[in-house]
């Protein structure tokens, strides 16, 4: 039960002179123990573990425990009592200090054990208890009662690891760990866990650490060589000693920040969701387990809380409301489901609803076997690869199962299956594949598309140009180029040649700065959070041979191709710059314009800058003294919508002409028509200016401002037809006549009876 | 075939078209195409004459399917259009539902239209397809009530009525340039039997061909259905559709190889989303720094298999049977007061603590790469692909030369290496602006063609782009080893295998939920007593399972299953290790009901899983409305009174 499955673990720390010794350039070990510390108790947190914690530091001057008495166990203080990781304990390890006092190793480790002990009694569910010890062993200690002190935490399952700068010497042997590789699980500071070949470290022994110890600090973790003091040699073989009779480990810091360095998010237990295997009167009972599946760490989840007051937690209230100008709330009693069906609305009740449902029951049957390439893997559909074992103890239907599975691998096919969850979900296509190991055997279950899940595009032949056919030459560049960047062998691994960049070593960096982020946060709450870039960046060192190699093939490739920036970016910017968003300087040719649907972070942003230089601009309302610069800053600057500026633009023209003394505002209105004019063509909205021109017309022969049309006619602003703007529905003819027509009330929509040929082109006009 | 005709002979399908969108996108932050239709129908009096047999006949012949289109209640051309609008409604409802359409009848007796043009009817204004008009036509089409109807509405269809088809023709360009929707194609359908409508008037014909070419220069398309009767026994083109259509011999001759097939598209139901090809994202696909300049080509990135979305419930207002929107509020808790974005930040609680961001914080956090798009890391050979290797649905590349001239060549090259070792490219894929990167494989696929239609392809040429796992996503999970199977068992297993095996291809099945919904909403929209039916075929077929492989499945019985077994039966010692394991469950079961209980009143539920809760509710029998989390919640409160 996962309830009970939780550790105690004291965290011991020697804070005494000799761990705050280094040479320069170096940390003391001191420093880099606190780091350890805090990744662990980062971890603890992150991870939402259930283990209870102890700190105590030995060494310092102060002495705070229940044994304590006449003296003896003085300078050992618990500074944080068993319990669940927080922040107060974070806190605590950030305010370790070296201190003075003596330090004696076996009162700590007593102290620590008792604690423990005192803590646990009783209580159920401590899987494991543990002593974690911090020390480079250099100063003495009475080691009287050792033999006792052993014996009592063996008889209390207390373990005793240690870690420290270096065991090495003598003692090296007895670590049960070969130099350098420690395989995570038993070093994994939570629990041991399942046999895991995913998560081995190798890869991320490069990564940067929680702390922001990039990859060339981390050399100042590697202690110097420096031997021995027969103290610590002593210290080290009574340590070695407990640790061993205990079942305890030892590491030393470049080990244990190693496995520390990844942050890992919570572990998900496996859990099985079971099934019956169907064909015809065939049924295995089966199990089957997520393997693959983006994680989402349930921890990333944010709360919206107040600004001002971060505690509130802010609610969200969801109304629903009459989709009209009255925006009247509606109860919800008085709403009812329904389906859109073309422009129509079909209400639907509850009964209704059960009865449209497709009925299905829960299964997982063969529909039939096909050929392995049949299945290809651009056909794969969901988010989730399932593992599919059989259910153990069905003895007859488990070799069934595995025989099923040795049957697909030695035929190379797969099975169709069709598999639904509940009587309540949507049945679904997919297909199981076999997948044999020396030591498991199990079939992958992906889903399938539907055939309406399918979009059958079909794209040219790339070879149809004669251009767009390499050269002999250019498909060896690319041939050099993938010599020189196979990263099929690229790492070196322990057993020579191995794989670079597996998926299965590689952190989903989001995480890893998610992660960053809040440790930052959490302990510099008024410091900007900083990221590192890319995958490669974190990984860079398992490649760079890879890059260099390349470099000279790349160069190579880049003469034999010809590649060539288009202009396109130029207007994309123009037409970027329509909406107001090029006051950001970006160069030409970083502006590869991307997003063809609208994202809700795309226009957030566009929201975000246009508030910006609203900030800036705070212009909104078109004034009769410069009113076209006033549109333009408007429309650059979007405080207004497109259609309020061009009416409130409108009105100014129909002001000027109207208010002008003889033609004394014409050329002012006319400037502005123009501008509007141009804009309108621009920002595909052909249909703003045109409506205007057409009212214009019939407008200024009501208020007997003829002139002002025969400027217009002058500067040839008629309607903007389709030659001009793809928007525009209005045929080149019908614009060019626009200006011609004299009286426009006599052509109002109104074609006469045409019967002669000669009138044919009037009626053209007319459109 | 009707889906392709669909897809691509009159949507966007081609390549002209595609760029054309693009070309507008690019500035513009919303992209909605739609489509608009119009049908322009003859309602001379030869389309109420009785239909010829040859269409009847020939609307079946070409394709596989022996059902005829043309049901036997037709017996009109004119039932016949109204017919295929029908269908065609209906489908778009389901394949475009955005696409507009209308219905304008010409040589009608009564004239409607906002031009006072004679004899020119308009049945549909340009607009969404309804139920109410697709009802309407049903009964236009209807054997026994259409000829009342038509009447009724239209006058009498005993005389031939002297329209223009000009003016027709104008009618439809003015209900496409009043559309206040942008239409992305324009298309006008004819559905004539009459080959040479102005035989008498030359004028009327010129300016036919006139206007017809002006709306072809503002890129309105016309298409032609000819149809006939018992007494109209050919169509001919060359009298003047052909000019007027500007049609080339060639064009023509294949149009008269076939003269009904595009109709009889027209007439079958499709009930499938129409995709429109257009690209998800066009992006640079960077290679390297040379020097201290990237280098890059362009590709463009499609999806080709995602998830056909169900139709959405809406929530509509009881009283009105209107569309009701939801308004968010943001508001305190206990003051009620109303909160402005700026006043919101986003925190989260760690171990007691509240760390807080900003909102631009956690887009920072997100975003990586400047821009999006694909960044090679290397190559690696197809082996080191896992069949586990798989997170989401993936997209599909293709070069664009609009961004980066040369492109297509370079993809060409890599695509034609990448092929040849047997290597797939290893990338850094971004997306979106403020998505995080994800590793992808870039996947070679060579262009294929169907064996025995060389003209059919089955695979573009192109990369398929697969996302990889993070560590983070793949699980450790248990082992299973039991013993092997022996090789007669597998053997077996192999005759089974041998037996139900088929050629699985991803457009065969039809997704059950989908079409029943669709059929459902359908039947309920239009008042049909039920829905359609559908043919489920992911349901195993077992009578010919049985006949193809029921020997090999007996065999196999006795030669793995003891005698007796039924399949569901444990072993003896399974069965008593599970009773200890009911005991167990039960107890604990009592106290999780306690704990349940005490943390209801301490309404503190909400630390407790979801599996315990929901065999609490399953045991105390509370009915639940939802299986999430505060659904279950509410029911336990609930069911305790406790407030919640």
């Amino acid at each position: 039960m996962a309830r009970t499955d939780k550790e105690a673990l004291a965290l011991v720390l020697d804070v005494s002179q000799g761990m705050a010794n280094a040479p320069p350039g170096f940390d003391t070990p001191l420093q880099v123990a606190v780091d350890i510390l805090q990744m662990i108790v980062q971890r603890k947190m992150f991870q939402e573990s259930k283990d209870e914690v102890a700190l105590v530091l030995y060494g310092s001057e102060e002495t705070k425990n229940d044994l304590a008495e006449d003296g003896d166990y003085d300078n050992v203080s618990i500074v944080f009592p068993l319990g669940v990781a927080n922040w107060n304990l974070f806190d605590e390890i950030q305010k370790i200090k070296p201190g003075v006092a003596h330090a004696d190793l076996v009162d700590a480790i007593v102290v620590a054990a008792d604690h423990i002990k005192s803590q646990t009694d009783g209580k159920k569910g401590f899987q494991a208890k543990r002593v974690l010890l911090f020390t480079n062993a250099s100063t003495p200690f009475s080691d009287n009662n050792l033999a006792v002190i052993t014996q009592q935490m063996k008889n209390f399952d207390i373990t005793l690891d240690a870690i420290g700068p270096t065991w090495d010497e003598e003692d090296r042997s007895t670590s049960p760990e070969p130099d350098g590789e420690v395989p995570t699980d038993a070093m994994d500071l939570d629990r041991p866990q399942q046999s895991n070949t995913t998560n081995e470290a190798s890869a991320s022994a490069t990564a940067p650490t929680t702390n922001g110890h990039g990859t060339e600090s981390k050399q100042k973790f590697r202690s110097p060589k420096k031997p021995l003091t027969p103290q610590q040699k002593t210290g080290i073989r009574v340590i070695t000693n407990i640790a061993n009779e205990t079942d305890g480990s030892m590491y030393t810091f470049r080990e244990a920040l190693m496995i520390l360095s990844t942050h890992q998010s919570k572990t998900v237990k496996p859990t099985a969701t079971k099934y019956i295997l169907e064909f015809l009167d065939i049924k295995i009972p089966i199990c089957t387990y997520i393997q693959v599946k983006d994680n989402k760490p349930q921890i990333f989840r944010l709360k919206k809380v107040f600004a001002r007051e971060p505690k509130i937690e802010i609610k969200t209230d969801r109304g629903r409301y009459t989709k009209d100008e009255v925006d009247q709330e509606i109860e919800k009693e008085e709403i009812i489901d329904g389906y859109r069906y073309g422009s129509t609305f079909v209400p639907i009740s509850k009964e209704d609803s059960d009865e449209m449902k497709y009925q299905s029951e829960k299964c997982f049957q063969i529909i039939g076997f096909t050929s392995s390439s049949n299945v290809q893997r651009s056909y794969f559909l969901g988010d989730t690869v399932y593992e599919v074992i059989a259910e153990r103890g069905y003895e007859a239907s488990e070799t069934a199962f595995v025989a099923l599975v040795q049957a697909l691998y030695d035929t190379d096919t797969v099975a169709i299956i069709r598999k639904c969850f509940s009587s309540r979900s949507a049945p679904e296509i997919g297909f199981v594949r076999p997948h044999i190991l020396h030591d498991h055997i199990c079939l992958f279950y992906i889903k399938l598309p539907f055939s309406e899940d399918m979009r059958l595009f079909e794209f040219d032949t790339l070879d149809g140009f004669k251009r767009n056919q390499p050269t002999d030459d250019q498909l060896k560049a690319v041939d050099n180029l993938i010599t020189s960047m196979d990263l099929t062998h690229a790492e070196t691994g322990e057993n020579g040649p191995d794989e670079a960049l597996k998926p299965e070593l590689i952190f989903n960096p989001y995480i890893q700065r998610m992660f960053q982020s809040i440790a930052r946060r959490a302990v510099q709450p008024d410091e900007p959070l900083s990221f590192s870039n890319t995958i490669l960046e974190n990984y860079e060192q398992s490649c760079r041979n890879v890059a260099v190699n390349s470099r000279k093939t790349l160069e190579q490739l880049n003469k034999q191709f010809l590649l060539k920036v288009t202009e396109r970016k130029a207007k994309m910017t123009t037409g970027e710059a329509l909406f107001g968003t090029d006051d950001v300087k970006k160069p030409v040719g970083d502006e590869k314009e991307n997003i063809v649907t609208n994202d809700g972070l795309e226009s957030d942003k566009v929201n975000m800058e246009a508030m910006a230089t609203k900030k800036k601009l705070t212009i909104k309302q078109i004034g009769s003294v410069t009113p076209m610069e006033d549109f333009k800053t408007i429309i650059e600057s979007q405080s207004l919508p497109f259609e309020e500026a061009c009416r409130q633009l409108r009105d100014q023209i129909t002001d000027l002409i109207q208010n002008s003394f003889g033609d004394a505002f014409y050329l002012k209105a006319l400037a502005c028509l123009i501008g509007l004019r141009e804009t309108c063509i621009q920002k595909l909205e052909p249909n703003v200016y045109n409506d205007f021109i057409r009212n214009l017309k019939k407008w200024l022969q009501t208020i007997a401002r003829k002139d002002f049309w025969d400027k217009i006619v002058q500067e040839k602003l008629t309607i903007i037809s389709s030659n001009e703007c793809i928007e525009s529905n209005v045929f080149p003819a019908e614009a060019e006549s626009f200006l011609a027509e004299d009286t426009p009330e006599d052509t109002a929509n109104k074609p006469g009876t045409i019967d002669q040929a000669e009138n044919e082109e009037d009626l053209l006009d007319l459109i | 075939m009707s889906l392709q005709f669909f897809d691509q002979a009159w949507s966007a399908g081609d390549g002209v078209d595609d760029d054309q969108q693009d070309e507008t996108q690019q500035g513009r932050q919303i992209m909605t195409s739609r489509d608009g239709t119009i049908f322009l129908v003859d309602c001379g009096k030869e389309m109420f004459e009785p239909i010829s047999l040859n269409m009847k006949k020939e609307s079946d012949g070409d394709d596989d399917d022996d059902q005829t289109n043309i049901t036997d209640d037709i017996k009109t051309p004119f039932q016949l259009v109204m017919k295929a609008a029908q269908t065609f409604y209906q489908s778009k409802i389901i394949s475009n539902d955005k696409d507009l359409m209308g219905i304008i009848l010409y040589g009608t007796e009564k004239s409607k239209n906002s031009f006072d043009f004679k004899h020119i009817n308009i049945l549909h204004e340009l607009s969404q397809p309804s139920a109410e008009r697709i009802i309407e036509l049903e009964t236009l089409s209807s054997e026994d009530k259409y000829l009342d109807l038509y009447k009724k509405e239209f006058g009498s269809v005993n005389l031939t009525y002297s329209y223009s088809l000009n003016e027709a023709l104008w009618t439809c360009s003015n209900l496409f340039s009043n559309s206040p929707q942008r239409l992305t194609v324009k298309r006008i359908f004819i559905f004539t039997c009459n080959d040479q409508p102005h035989a008498t008037n030359l004028i009327l014909e010129r300016q036919a061909k006139q206007r017809a070419k002006d709306l072809n220069d503002v890129g309105i398309q016309l298409e032609l259905f000819p149809l006939l009767t018992k007494t109209i026994i050919k169509f001919d083109y060359r009298k003047f559709f052909q000019d007027m259509l500007m049609l080339a011999d060639e064009d023509l001759e294949l149009l008269e190889k076939k003269p009904f097939n595009k109709l009889d598209e027209l007439l079958k139901r499709v009930l499938a989303k129409e995709h429109k090809k257009r690209a998800y994202c066009t992006v640079p696909f960077k290679f390297g720094m040379i020097g201290d300049s990237q280098m890059e080509m362009s590709v463009s990135v499609y999806n080709i298999v995602r998830p056909c979305p169900k139709p959405t419930k809406i929530k509509l207002d009881k009283k009105t049977n209107l569309e009701t929107k939801i308004v968010t509020k943001h508001y305190l808790p206990e003051t009620a007061e109303i909160l402005m974005p700026s006043d919101i930040q986003y925190g989260l609680d760690i171990a007691g603590r509240r760390i807080l961001f900003e909102q631009d914080e956690i887009k920072a956090i997100k975003k990586f790469d400047d821009e999006p798009g694909f960044r090679l890391l290397g190559f690696k050979q197809m082996s080191c692909l896992k069949p586990f290797h798989y997170v989401k649905p993936g997209h599909f590349i293709y070069p664009d030369e609009k961004y980066v001239e040369g492109s297509s060549c370079l993809f060409n090259a890599l695509l034609k290496k990448c092929l040849d070792k047997q290597m797939f490219v290893l990338c850094q894929f971004t997306a979106r602006r403020n998505t995080p990167p994800r590793m992808v494989a870039l996947i070679p696929q060579k262009e294929e063609f169907d064996a025995k239609v060389p003209t059919d392809k089955i695979a573009s040429n192109g990369f398929h782009v697969a996302y990889l796992p993070y560590a983070d996503d793949i699980r450790s999970l248990p082992k299973f080893d039991p013993p092997r199977a022996t090789q007669d068992q597998i053997q077996k297993f192999r005759q089974i295998i041998k037996a139900l095996k088929f050629k699985y291809r991803p457009d065969k099945l039809e997704n059950p939920t989908l079409q029943t919904l669709w059929r459902s909403i359908e039947a309920m929209a239009l008042n049909k007593d039920k829905p359609d039916e559908f043919v489920d075929l992911t349901i195993p077929n077992i009578e010919r399972m049985e006949d193809k492989a029921g020997q090999f499945v007996e065999d196999l019985k006795t030669l793995i299953f003891p005698v007796g077994y039924a399949g569901s039966k444990k072993l003896a010692a399974k069965r008593k290790a599970d009773g200890d394991a009911a005991n167990e469950s039960k107890k604990s079961k009592m106290e999780d009901a306690a704990e349940i209980e005490t943390a209801a009143r301490n309404g503190s539920l909400q630390k407790l899983t979801v599996p315990i809760m929901k065999d609490y509710c399953r045991d105390k029998k509370i009915r639940t409305t939802g299986t999430r989390k505060q659904d279950l919640i509410d029911a336990i409160n609930a069911h305790l009174s406790i407030a919640s």
